[in-house]
């Protein structure tokens, strides 16, 4: 047993072992704000160069915010080993790879339906590619990034010595955690994308239940 | 409409992450997962006038 401890002690006393816990953290907001960052451009492409997004680029904007969730799931839920008996490391990270599988697949899909080359496409294309092409570039680096946080990742309880509970205690009385003012930012921000993604999906959709294939118009503002 | 629903879900899951219970996460992880799959389904197919 005190063999143990002492293996432990000695890579906590490693520079990288005590530095790990806020690199991993880092690395959980970078991933929620890149995804961001690419929504964002998503959106911009929607209203300032005024393309519609078809229905696959809705569910590819989905699947996206669905991967991020994972991030946002081990941020706020950072602090413990466990919550109700689920790993908090491998709920999140296992949220993010499903969501991935069904990005890529929607993603494969849309570029197999425009893979021919006299095909021009849908919408114009970024950096050489179109989007869906990024989509599921993007999709791919999730993928790899949760493989890697899995395998990289450490129980937190580790760093924190002086945490007696590995779990979120049954008996607490606050409904809801609390988080540092950067990790509200990146929620918040993340929310309001969310929220965006919303009412621009419902003004294009109008009250139809599904959104037209080749949509060319907001259906909510028609007369 | 069905799409904007499912971004609604989206922002409930989000509101979710924050509480200290994960069932309710779970479920609605799932839940957004399998209609967002649902639609993709239904546009994937809805051209080729499949009859089942």
């Amino acid at each position: 047993m005190s063999e143990i401890n002492e293996v432990e002690l000695r890579h906590e006393e490693h520079v990288v072992w005590k530095l790990w816990p806020r690199i991993e953290f880092f690395i959980l907001h970078f991933c929620v704000l890149a995804i961001c960052g690419v929504l964002s451009g998503a959106l911009w492409v929607q209203f300032v160069a005024g393309e519609y997004p078809c229905p696959l680029c809705v569910l590819q904007r989905m699947a996206m915010i669905l991967s991020a969730m994972g991030s946002i799931f081990v941020i706020t839920h950072g602090h413990y080993a466990r919550v109700q008996g689920f790993s908090v490391m491998g709920l999140g990270y296992g949220m993010s790879v499903l969501a991935a599988i069904s990005g890529l697949a929607i993603a494969t899909r849309q570029i197999l339906l425009h893979i021919n080359p006299t095909d021009p496409g849908y919408g114009s294309p970024v950096l050489g590619m179109h989007l869906y092409s990024w989509a599921a570039v993007v999709f791919l680096v999730v993928l790899l990034v949760s493989g890697l946080m899995l395998i990289f990742g450490r129980t937190p309880i580790l760093h924190c010595p002086e945490c007696h509970s590995l779990e979120i205690p049954e008996a607490s009385k606050k409904k809801f955690l609390r988080l540092r003012w950067y990790s509200w930012g990146t929620f918040w921000l993340f929310g309001a994308i969310i929220l965006v993604n919303t009412f621009a999906t419902f003004a294009e959709s109008g009250f139809h239940a599904f959104l037209p294939d080749n949509p060319t118009s907001y259906r909510l503002f028609d007369s | 409409m069905i799409a904007s629903g499912i971004f609604f879900s989206l922002f409930v899951l989000l509101i979710l992450t924050l509480r200290r219970h994960a069932w309710l996460t779970v479920l609605f992880f799932f839940l957004s997962l399998i209609s967002m799959m649902l639609l993709f389904m239904h546009h994937a197919t809805d051209r080729l006038n499949i009859n089942l």
